[in-house]
């Protein structure tokens, strides 16, 4: 049994035996757990993955005249401003008025620490002790009188794995997905995760001394959302953002998503006991997550399997008896780095451990939004659905619609299963062009909804796909109504 | 000239008036073109055409909402300054051309790349870049 206080000690002197979370386990393999947990002295973990709960406060110092900052602007990215005068915070996930999805606020926090010069915009309702109304200006990350980095979620102790059932590619805060399952992204490190190396929390919570971008930083508590049943604990962490460097926070953007911020975060766990020496020897084939399918927007998404970490990490992973395709969005490259940098801070005697000023708690929930108003579903909206088979006429499905003034004709087989739709337009354009068999006219690839679809998600569908009506489908994909547009207001 | 592939993937083919799409969606640009080679299968559609360089931009944007896979030689290229060996790229590549190295860095084989370019707009770094 080792102490804070005696770690530290050996730390100073040099002695200190530290070795990287993957070390560690090959350690315990090759001399045994007791062994390992007498000689080996502090575990460093890592991880480098988009953390879109980050953000920076700064403190510009005061103008002159001086100037209560309204709404602020850095390269054209909105800061949030409701502190005093010239305190704002940065956070990553907002995006460029000018160019959205392309700059963001973890790209100027990137551009601080590459001490680019950054353009500031203010402006403000004035004041008889702030007379200014606005001021445009540039500073560099040295200008400032401080730049905390504090970030209210990170550091996530594992994440899901995402694919995509849909027809169509999803871009999503988890990446790309290709449509029918074609591929699948996860996060997190696995046996390297700092959180995954001690999940009760015996080292980590208020005060713990920590790696955080490449400089020192702090745990200020539980993340938001900090989930610790489910084995999805978060961290609130806070650090100089001077000291830190552009290596280990890089401003992202995901494509139709957003913007966001990849940062380095490193925990170092000193092995006090057995238990924790024991804790560190996890395994990636140990983790577990779940397959989700990130086409069904949901809060409740389906989960589809079980899955380890090991086979994450190998590449390929088996859904529906076939192998697809897998990647990582967080970087194990990156992640190495900042396990092995932290390991080189204590061995050197430059970063020594602390003991928690109070413990993670172990049994918060994480609760869903509450909502006051009940969420409508497209079976309450519904319609019945005139349909046409493929044979009939062109002329028959026209008698329909003006029959039952309607615009969509959902097209069905003999078994009432939707193949197709026709509306008005195709009609009139089939018409004019002199064509009569419906075959010539009908679109097959028709997007549909379903009765329990939220009427918002079925909303949106027909905004991307610029159509005004969608065909209502149960589980055998048969016809059992149709929503247009004016339904769903 | 440039000798570009275009195929229609099979997953967006569902009848025959869908064959006819490729070629008059290459009309609509009003690009002359000499048509190489053009093959059907009952899985998919396949033409080598040979275009002026100016208008491979122009096309390559606009068959790509069309979901026509277009596939050339040599076609996009890593900035390693900004690459962050995420791998977000690696599992949308087909072919095997972005790959993690034994250190898990993500690596680029040129030879193995058909120039789909799914991969492109993938990356949270804009590393990723088409050569043109
Ligand atoms: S363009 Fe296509 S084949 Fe080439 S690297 Fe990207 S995904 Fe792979
Ligand atoms: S997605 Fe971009 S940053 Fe990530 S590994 Fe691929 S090229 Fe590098």
């Amino acid at each position: 049994m080792k102490t804070y206080a005696e770690i530290n000690n050996k730390i100073k002197k040099g002695d200190a035996v530290v070795v990287t979370a993957e070390e560690m386990i090959k350690i315990v393999e090759d001399d045994g757990l007791e062994t390992a947990a007498r000689d080996v002295d502090v575990v460093t973990t890592g991880t480098f993955g988009a953390m879109c709960s980050s953000g920076a406060f700064l403190n510009f110092g005061h103008s002159d005249p001086p100037i209560k900052m309204e709404h602020v602007w850095l390269n054209g990215v909105h800061a949030y401003h409701g502190n005093a005068a010239v305190d704002c915070y940065i956070g990553v996930s907002r995006m460029s008025d000018k160019r959205p999805f392309k700059y963001g606020g973890g790209h100027v926090i990137e551009d601080l620490l590459l001490g680019k010069p950054i353009k500031l915009r203010a402006t403000s309702y004035t004041t008889d002790c702030y007379p200014l109304e606005e001021i445009d200006t540039v500073f560099t990350l040295n200008d400032l009188n401080q730049a905390i980095l504090c970030n209210p979620r990170n550091s996530y102790q594992r994440y899901v794995c995402a694919t995509n059932s849909t027809e169509r590619t999803i871009y999503t805060y988890m990446g790309k997905l290709l449509p029918n399952f074609g591929n699948a992204t996860y996060s997190g490190t696995g046996e390297l995760s700092p959180l995954q190396n001690d999940p009760n929390y015996e080292t980590i919570g208020i005060g713990t001394r920590i790696f955080l971008g490449g400089g020192v930083g702090y745990i200020v508590g539980e993340g938001t959302q900090h989930n610790p049943k489910e084995r999805f604990g978060s961290l609130f962490v806070k650090g100089d953002l001077k000291q830190m460097s552009a290596e280990y926070l890089k401003g992202v953007n995901f494509e139709r998503y957003g913007t966001s911020m990849f940062v380095g975060l490193g925990i170092p766990i000193p092995i006090l006991n057995l238990g924790l020496a024991k804790k560190c020897a996890i395994k990636d084939e140990d983790i577990w997550t779940e397959v989700v399918d990130y086409g069904i927007p949901r809060r409740d998404k389906p989960v589809l399997r079980k899955i380890t970490y090991k086979e994450l990490k190998s590449g390929r992973i088996e859904l529906n008896g076939k192998k697809i395709k897998c990647s990582s969005l967080s970087s194990l490259y990156m992640a190495r780095k900042v396990a092995n940098e932290l390991k080189k801070w204590i061995i050197e005697g430059r970063f020594f451990i602390s003991a928690p000023v109070e413990r993670l708690p172990t049994d918060t929930k994480f609760k869903p939004m509450k909502m006051t108003k009940e969420i409508k579903f497209i079976r309450s909206v519904k319609r019945d659905a005139f349909t046409c088979k493929l044979e009939d006429g062109i002329k028959y499905v026209a008698n329909l619609i003006i029959k039952e003034s309607t615009n969509h004709v959902p097209v069905v087989d003999n078994n009432n299963k939707l193949i197709g739709i026709v509306t008005s337009f195709d009609i009139t354009k089939g018409l004019a062009l002199g064509k009569n068999k419906l075959d010539e006219i009908v679109t097959k690839k028709v997007i549909y909804t379903t009765c329990d679809e939220p009427i918002e998600i079925a909303a949106r569908k027909m905004k991307i796909n610029k159509i005004s009506a969608l065909p209502v489908v149960d589980k055998e994909n048969k016809v059992i109504g149709i929503v247009s547009a004016e339904d769903l207001i | 000239m440039v000798l570009l592939t275009l195929n229609i993937s099979p997953r967006s083919i569902t009848n025959v008036s869908d064959y006819a799409k490729l070629i008059r969606k290459v009309l609509d640009l009003d690009i002359s073109f000499n048509i190489i080679h053009l093959s059907t299968s009952s899985k998919s559609v396949s033409m080598i055409i040979e275009v002026p360089k100016d208008k491979v931009k122009a096309l390559i944007t606009t068959l790509r909402d069309y979901d026509i896979i277009i596939e050339r030689k040599n076609p996009i290229s890593i900035d390693e300054e900004n690459c962050i060996h995420c791998g977000q790229c690696i599992s949308l590549c087909s072919t095997g051309a972005l790959y993690f190295d034994k250190e898990y860095k993500v690596c680029y084989d040129h030879e193995k790349c058909i120039g789909c370019l799914i991969c492109v707009d993938s990356c949270p770094r804009s590393a990723i870049k088409e050569n043109i």
